[in-house]
């Protein structure tokens, strides 16, 4: 009879605690969190085209300390579904001035990628030059596969942020066809990931980079980072920088090194006499990579990309109209050497006129021209894109 | 190579110091700042701001854990913008 009270009373203890246990919040936590866009371009003669994209993020805090964060791409391309892992981290807040990221990161060095790619953040719906592969020449890696440790230190009213990184690092290019002509299986060594752009939507040309750095092609690991200082809430400026062999293993081009070298702005400022806000965006971006001296990169393989970038919008008219839209403009240029495969600069300016139907969702209209020079020619062509994204 | 590092040591030098100088000289702190000036000030820097609303207050302990280390966010301010978003929602 004793024991059968005993366990009666354990069960009603056991079921007393689950049911506390139930209403105790869960120390596993889960968001759903992402955005999607659909575009119409109308580039030059070409006809005009629909894309969307559709970008899940997926996070799950463990505890207050240690967070999965990950981000999928699907896009259609050739009538299929492309799925791409755009970053899986595991992050471990180890204290307030220390975080470690371990996985596949949007690069810390590259703002843009880091913080404004995503198309309901990004105020016009095309990309910098030279910061993304779907855009032609890219100069900066837009994701790293390694190890980084990350965080913000206050001083007083501003504040230094940093982060540093160790990676694969971007591999040199080799194109097949001008290594072709050395004879042999030659380019089958020199470029085992023959791959060009983040994500490999580009050819590969000879002396250019790629990001898509899987599996490594040299035992050598990238570093780099960036720091930036927050001057005043609405003002910040960083420095990023990038050191990497870049050449493959066991070939001439083995001691081939990259260095990149990135500056960036913003600025967003309420301006009551304005009735506005004032967003203004700025990246430089200067990659070097070593002339070996030896066929095919017997040139000065330096490259220069940058962007300037002002929006506008008078979200304190009192008319629910004017108040949600916002005027952009942005100027951006890319020029690679004279000397190399890939040698067409370009010159763009992009004008817009969003319209904001909530927080997250806004509907753009944006004309480009480009003007593109290629040793003495020079070429010019319009482009007007439509694009409806939305954050959620 | 060394060249290049002395360039970053520089540039990073340089940057520090002007952030102690301005940091120190200013009268408002980060630390005395309240959670929606925080919630304002460091969301609004890249995107619009997200309505308390939106999630709720788990969703939001997640969301604000994601943006602490993207936005590279002090505990402090992190811990201000959970708590204001959680009262305002």
């Amino acid at each position: 009879m004793k024991k059968i009270k005993i366990l009666v009373a354990f069960i009603l203890i056991l079921m007393l605690s689950q049911s506390l246990m139930a209403q105790k919040e869960p120390s596993h936590k889960f968001l759903l969190s992402g955005y999607g866009f659909t575009n119409l371009e109308i580039e030059g003669d070409h006809p005009a085209q629909f894309e969307i994209g559709f970008n899940p993020i997926f996070l799950w805090s463990i505890n207050k300390n240690i967070l999965f964060e990950s981000e999928l791409e699907f896009e259609i391309e050739d009538n299929s579904t492309v799925v791409v892992l755009e970053y899986a981290q595991i992050l471990y807040i180890a204290n307030s001035y220390m975080t470690f990221g371990a996985g596949k990161f949007l690069s810390p060095n590259n703002i843009f990628a880091e913080r404004y790619h995503p198309a309901w953040i990004n105020k016009l719906p095309n990309m910098p030059l030279g910061l993304s592969g779907h855009s032609g020449a890219q100069l900066v890696a837009g994701t790293q596969v390694g190890l980084q440790v990350r965080s913000g230190i206050p001083v007083g009213s501003t504040k230094i942020v940093y982060a540093l990184y160790v990676s694969n690092g971007p591999s040199l290019n080799i194109d097949e066809s001008d290594l072709d002509t050395l004879g042999g299986d030659f380019h089958k060594i020199n470029n085992p990931n023959n791959e060009g752009g983040e994500g490999g939507h580009d050819a590969a040309a000879t002396g250019t980079l790629s990001f898509n750095n899987i599996p490594d092609n040299n035992s050598n690991k990238g570093i780099g980072g960036r720091i930036g200082f927050i001057l005043f809430p609405e003002l910040e400026i960083g420095y990023g920088f990038e050191t990497a062999r870049v050449g493959t293993d066991d070939t001439e081009y083995s001691d081939v090194r990259s260095f990149t070298n990135i500056l960036d702005l913003s600025y967003v400022q309420d301006i009551k006499s304005l009735a506005g806000k004032l967003d203004v965006r700025s990246q430089v971006t200067l990659l070097n990579i070593d002339n070996p001296g030896i066929a095919l990169l017997n040139y000065e393989n330096n490259s220069t990309a940058w962007y300037a970038q002002l929006a506008y919008q008078p979200y304190y008219l009192e008319s629910s109209f004017f108040k949600n839209l916002e005027f952009v403009a942005r100027y951006d240029q890319i020029n690679l050497p004279q000397e190399a495969e890939l040698n067409t600069d370009q010159k763009r300016i992009t004008v817009g006129l969003n319209y904001w139907l909530n927080h997250s969702t806004v509907v753009k209209f944006a004309y480009g021209n480009t003007i593109s020079e290629h040793e003495d020619e020079s070429e010019s062509e319009s482009t007007f894109i439509f694009q409806i994204a939305m954050g959620f | 190579m060394k060249n290049n590092i002395l360039k970053i040591l520089f540039v990073s030098l340089i940057i520090v110091f002007i952030s102690i100088v301005v940091g120190c000289a200013s009268n408002l702190s980060n630390s005395t700042k309240p959670g929606a000036l925080l919630w304002g000030e460091n969301c609004g820097r890249c995107h619009n701001v997200r309505p308390p609303s939106n999630l709720t207050d788990s969703e939001w302990d997640v969301a604000v854990l994601h943006m602490r280390t993207r936005a590279n966010l002090t505990e402090t301010d992190a811990e201000k913008i959970a708590a204001f978003l959680k009262a305002a929602n």
